[in-house]
């Protein structure tokens, strides 16, 4: 697994004079019988991203995404290969985006853009590991929902395998972002303060459907993405959806973005 | 807002002027100090006597509260909240930026205190295994560098039991550095980072800031990267001596000069020395007795006794009779 600094380095010097090729690929498991919700998340967000700087890119499906990937802090999906260059996870395709000079959001000033990187950092973690949690950790929905998916890619005895490893994974992941000790109201409040956070800062600029200004960013992107996966995912266990339907301002949010850029997708209630 | 009475938070005494050597401890601290909660601290404390086997935890009564997030809601319960005079827009901006922080610095923090091994080995363990009672503390210093294996290997994505070239430690370094530019800048000229007010974001910057830069591991660049922002260096200071002026603690005494080597041995290291030295003592006291009980009971000494009675020409004559008689 290459070292994700090491690769920004490298790229950082041959990247500028490169157009964004036009084969760039982006990879992730099967839509309908594998990704889970977190995965799909982020995948939504890098789609939502891309879409809004107006890069044209290839959806490829693929049982083995995940392996494939070079590595990440989470999810460790989606990854794009665009060229010579294979990224993974939300920071940092935005990051190789930006150094291209394409991204949106270069209206915005460096404290602006120092505030919405943490805006963004604050989404990913809280709204990932909330869905890890669900995923994983409740036993009903590992159960009927995170096991049989994850594992339908797989012979049987592999498929056990498999799950058993990346339950450890995740739960792993749990204990170092200090998410393990949690119970589900504690998990739920904590969602429900993103959340609130989010919609006041959306209610700053009432004018614009956006967060900032009148045009997007990547706020709006992994915005998008989690809240979105999280009210189209129909789990046993409802309580993120329940939470996030609350914010009548976030709902209205993920309707338009969707409206805009997928407009062959639809948002059920 | 009553406070029980007897209410004890247990901490790992400080070092360096600090009133702790440990992040999650030092938080704990600044929740209680920044909101002038006056509950006692005890330094003197046994990890293993808290519900769950780490530090810190509070005592009120019967009941433990162990790791900082209990204990946050315990003080928030009882009328001491840490965000009592922030905003609603501030207490979002500073749950945001403490998680970005945590992002950034928790993996360095780990690493570099917990997981390198050459920082681990000289210096860290030593210091935590002052602060823990015998018998544990040759242990028990261990369960952070596991932690820490776990925090690296998902925050940074590499094996600290993997030899020192596979360690990839520019990519924390440089995001330390960056989150490290960003506090400097957002902190500007101002007392707390919200103005006049403080906040737990207040509260984490310095756990982090204030231990990484008062350290003296062997391997630290941010330490140097610290010192270039006045402005860090000084909230941490002025945090360190006003609001921690009675816990801070140093061994090292201040008029002291350091002068090469010998600074490395502050009084409490030699006194340490000097307690090994009674138990190397006894130990070897305890070492030949045993060997003595043991020879006497395989009856050497008789055998001398007798050996020498017989033994008068230097030849060694066959003990026949002797041992007829003995049997």
């Amino acid at each position: 697994m290459t070292s994700q600094y090491l690769n920004q380095l490298h790229t950082a010097d041959k990247l500028a004079a490169e157009p964004w090729p036009e084969d760039a690929t982006l990879y992730q498991p099967y839509e309908a019988e594998q990704i889970l919700l977190p995965e799909n998340a982020s995948c939504l967000a890098v789609k939502a991203y891309l879409k809004m700087c107006n890069l044209p890119f290839g959806i490829r499906s693929c049982a083995n995404a995940e392996h494939m990937s070079p590595g990440g802090r989470m999810t460790k999906l989606p990854f794009i290969r665009a060229g010579a260059f294979i990224f993974a996870e939300f920071e940092p395709i935005v990051n190789f985006v930006e150094q291209k000079d394409l991204a949106i959001g270069s209206w915005q000033d460096e404290d602006e853009k120092a505030d919405m990187r943490t805006y963004v950092s604050l989404v990913e973690n809280i709204f990932t590991m909330a869905e890890l949690y669900i995923s994983f950790r409740n036993e009903r929905v590992y159960k009927e929902v995170t096991a049989p998916r994850n594992g339908i890619v797989f012979p049987w005895p592999l498929s056990v395998m498999q799950n058993y490893s990346k339950r450890r994974n995740a739960l792993r992941l749990l204990k170092v972002y200090q998410w393990d000790d949690l119970d589900i109201d504690a998990v739920i409040d904590k969602v429900a303060k993103c959340c609130e956070t989010l919609e006041y800062k959306l209610k700053e600029s009432p004018d614009t459907p956006y967060f900032y200004g009148d045009q997007p960013c990547e706020l709006d992107a992994i915005a998008f993405g989690h809240l979105f996966s999280i009210l189209t995912t129909t789990l046993p266990n409802m309580a993120l959806a329940q939470t996030v339907k609350k914010f009548k301002h976030l709902v209205e949010f993920c309707r338009f973005v969707d409206e805009k850029y997928f407009q062959t997708r639809c948002l059920h209630d | 807002m009553e406070m029980q009475l007897g209410a004890m938070l247990h901490v790992y005494k400080g070092e360096w002027g600090l009133p702790s050597i440990d992040f999650e401890c030092l938080r704990a601290l600044c929740l209680l100090r920044f909101t002038r909660c006056p509950m006692e601290v005890q330094t003197s404390s046994n990890p293993l006597r808290s519900g769950t086997g780490k530090l810190p935890y509070l005592q009120i009564g019967n009941d433990k509260f162990a790791g900082y997030r209990q204990i946050k809601r315990v003080l928030d319960r009882e009328g001491y909240p840490i965000d009592a005079h922030l905003s609603t827009k501030q207490k979002h901006l500073s749950t945001t930026y403490a998680n970005w922080v945590f992002t950034n610095l928790h993996a360095y923090y780990h690493y570099f205190l917990y997981g390198e091994p050459h920082n681990f080995d000289t210096t860290t363990r030593s210091l935590y295994a002052k602060r823990t009672p015998f018998p544990f503390n040759f242990y028990y210093p261990s369960s952070y560098q596991k932690e820490a294996c776990d925090v690296v290997q998902v925050m940074a994505g590499f094996d600290v039991n993997d030899k020192m070239d596979k360690h990839e430690g520019d990519y924390l370094v440089a995001n330390a550095k960056k989150c490290v530019n960003l506090l400097s800048r957002k902190l500007g000229r101002k007392v707390w980072f919200f103005g006049d007010t403080y906040s737990e974001f207040d509260a984490i910057v310095y756990s982090y800031l204030a231990i990484i830069f008062k350290i003296t591991l062997p391997n630290n660049p941010l330490q140097n990267h610290i010192k270039g922002c006045q402005n860090l260096v000084n909230f941490i200071n002025r945090i360190t001596r006003d609001i921690f002026r009675d816990e801070g603690y140093s061994s090292v005494k201040l008029t002291k000069t350091p002068s090469g080597t010998e600074a490395n041995l502050t009084p409490s290291e030699r006194k340490f020395l000097e307690s090994e030295f009674n138990t190397k003592v006894v130990a070897g006291v305890g070492a030949i007795a045993a060997m003595a009980a043991f020879a006497a009971w395989r009856g050497i000494y008789n055998q001398l006794t007798t050996r020498s009675s017989t033994d008068y020409d230097g030849i060694d004559y066959e003990d026949d009779e002797l041992e007829e008689g003995l049997d």
